[in-house]
């Protein structure tokens, strides 16, 4: 299983990488919406996630509670992030809408907040931020069923990201918030479902790229 | 030891199978429903552009009819009664002194001339090319003066804002409404007092028409005339808001909303 791990997170770099690319090589591209010229922050966003995680496991710079809080606060910039992305993305009019995006972000906002300072391991803030997420895509989807349908969903990257977003967040809530409980009971099992939390990572990376291969597809003809 | 390992990799590998199947069929299905939504809703735009062409259209017939009347009217009241003249005017040449031969004939000529500016405000005066050169306002102003022709009312015309050009059929359509309006107070109303108000705002065009007459019932009883139905359909379609108020003291007015969208 131990090598088995090592290729999937070393794939997963790769992925990100790839992506961190994309996102980096269509920015300033004007015929694309504002947010999607920010998106490279995402990629690294996770790769800052990645780095303290071995600077602490490899590399023993810090202690695991620095490694941690450090953690929990990317998760809160990550948070902070896709709620921002999807404040552009919705597109209706509806003040009943707004009031709900808004509430959602403010709401998980707050419970990511408590659980970090309640919980030691920074996978509840995760899981209840891969929630409020998981809430966005659903609200995206609501959107997109109650505006006017004129966009290409095929070609749209907004879609694509949100699909990613969706698999990635959806399949791992249940996974982060029962870690610890798992961590002590089950062992076993943790070593399991880790690599599967990376998997669903790298897939939802994917479908980042392919997004952004819409853009490049939508550049060339003009 | 390698058998549990072999095992784990087995179910890990069906576990992500199985949510990368999740992930597709939610995929497949979430962009099959939004297309069949597409589907339908450009079925529903074609059905609304080809009604919106028809109206438009049907404006054009409609103001195309009302221009030919005005034209016959002008030949019969007009150029006809001044060829008339002219004709009897040549038939009382008396051919006795030179001087008043040549005044009797200069006195045709300018009939003729006059008839020569009335052909020519005939040819201007179609009102599809009005609008499309000079605009609404114009086009109302004129079509102010062909009624003042054969009726005598007190026209109040006044804009207000910062006027715009509209879309040329928008405007073809609100010329045709104003046309129909007019033409009822005409018919109908027994007024002496018109009133023609265009407001512009930033985002809507604000028409009022109305007039001092004996007003009428426009809640109670199906209406059974087209008029005020086609009035009110076409506005529909300009995506507005029309309202109509009544009653024997003040009259009849028209209260006409139409967004601008630029
Ligand atoms: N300005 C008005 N003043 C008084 N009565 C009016 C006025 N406008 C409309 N009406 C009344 O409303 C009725 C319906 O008008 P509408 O324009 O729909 O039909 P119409 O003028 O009778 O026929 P059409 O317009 O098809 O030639 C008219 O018959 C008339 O009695
Ligand atoms: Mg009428």
């Amino acid at each position: 299983m131990g090598n088995f791990h090592l290729i999937v997170i070393a794939v997963g770099t790769t992925i990100i990488f790839l992506s961190f690319f994309f996102a980096f090589a269509v920015r300033g591209n004007h015929t694309i919406p504002a947010y999607l010229n920010l998106f490279y922050y995402y990629p690294l966003l996770i790769l800052f996630e990645s780095v303290n995680s071995i600077l602490c496991i490899y590399f023993h710079l810090y202690s695991g509670f620095t490694e941690n809080s450090i953690e929990k606060l990317l998760f809160l910039f990550d948070f902070i992030f896709w709620a921002l992305f999807f404040l552009a993305v919705f597109k209706s009019k509806n003040p009943v809408f707004k009031k709900v995006i808004y509430s959602n972000f403010i709401i998980f906002l707050l419970i990511m907040l408590v659980s970090s300072f309640t919980f030691r391991s920074p996978y509840e803030s995760l899981g209840f931020s891969n929630m409020g997420k998981s809430i966005f895509c659903l609200l995206y989807v609501y959107d997109l069923f109650t505006s006017e349908p004129n966009i290409n969903l095929k070609k749209d990257p907004v879609f694509w990201i949100v699909c990613g977003l969706f698999f990635y967040a959806a399949s791992t809530i249940p996974i982060y918030l029962s870690l610890s409980y798992l961590y002590q009971h089950y062992q076993a099992v943790v070593g399991f479902l880790f690599p599967i939390t990376n998997i669903t990572i790298i897939i939802m990376h994917l479908l980042f790229i392919k997004g952004f291969l819409c853009i490049k597809q939508q550049r060339i003809p003009s | 030891m390698y058998q549990t390992t072999a095992n784990t990799i087995m179910i890990f590998v069906i576990v992500c199978c199985v949510l990368v199947l999740v992930l597709v069929l939610f995929i497949a299905f979430i962009i099959y429903k939004y297309q069949q939504r597409q589907n339908h809703y450009f079925q529903n735009m074609e059905e609304l552009k080809i009604i919106y062409d028809h109206a438009i259209l049907e404006s054009r017939i409609e103001m195309q009819e009302q221009t030919f009347q005005n034209i016959s009217r002008e030949i019969h009241d007009n150029i006809g009664q001044k060829l008339a003249l002219a004709q009897m005017q040549l038939n009382t040449i008396t051919y006795n002194t030179v001087e008043k031969t040549s005044d009797q004939i200069s006195s045709v000529t300018a009939i003729i001339s006059k008839i020569f500016d009335d052909l020519r405000d005939i040819s201007r005066s179609l009102s599809s090319e009005i609008i499309s050169q000079n605009g609404l306002i114009a086009a109302i102003e004129f079509e102010l003066l062909q009624i003042n022709k054969t009726a005598n009312y007190d026209f109040q015309f006044n804009v207000n804002g910062d006027t715009s050009f509209l879309k040329d059929e928008t405007e073809l359509v609100l010329l045709r409404v104003i046309q129909e309006a007019l033409h009822n107070v005409i018919k109908h109303a027994e007024a002496s007092k018109i009133n023609i108000t265009l407001d512009y705002s930033k985002e809507v065009l604000k028409l009022l028409v109305s007039d001092n007459g004996k007003g009428f019932d426009c809640n109670g009883i199906n209406l059974v005339g087209t008029g005020i139905k086609n009035i009110k359909k076409r506005i529909k379609l300009l995506k507005g808001n029309c309202v109509l108020e009544s009653n024997y003291l003040t009259g009849t007015q028209f209260t006409i909303l139409i967004p601008i969208s630029l």
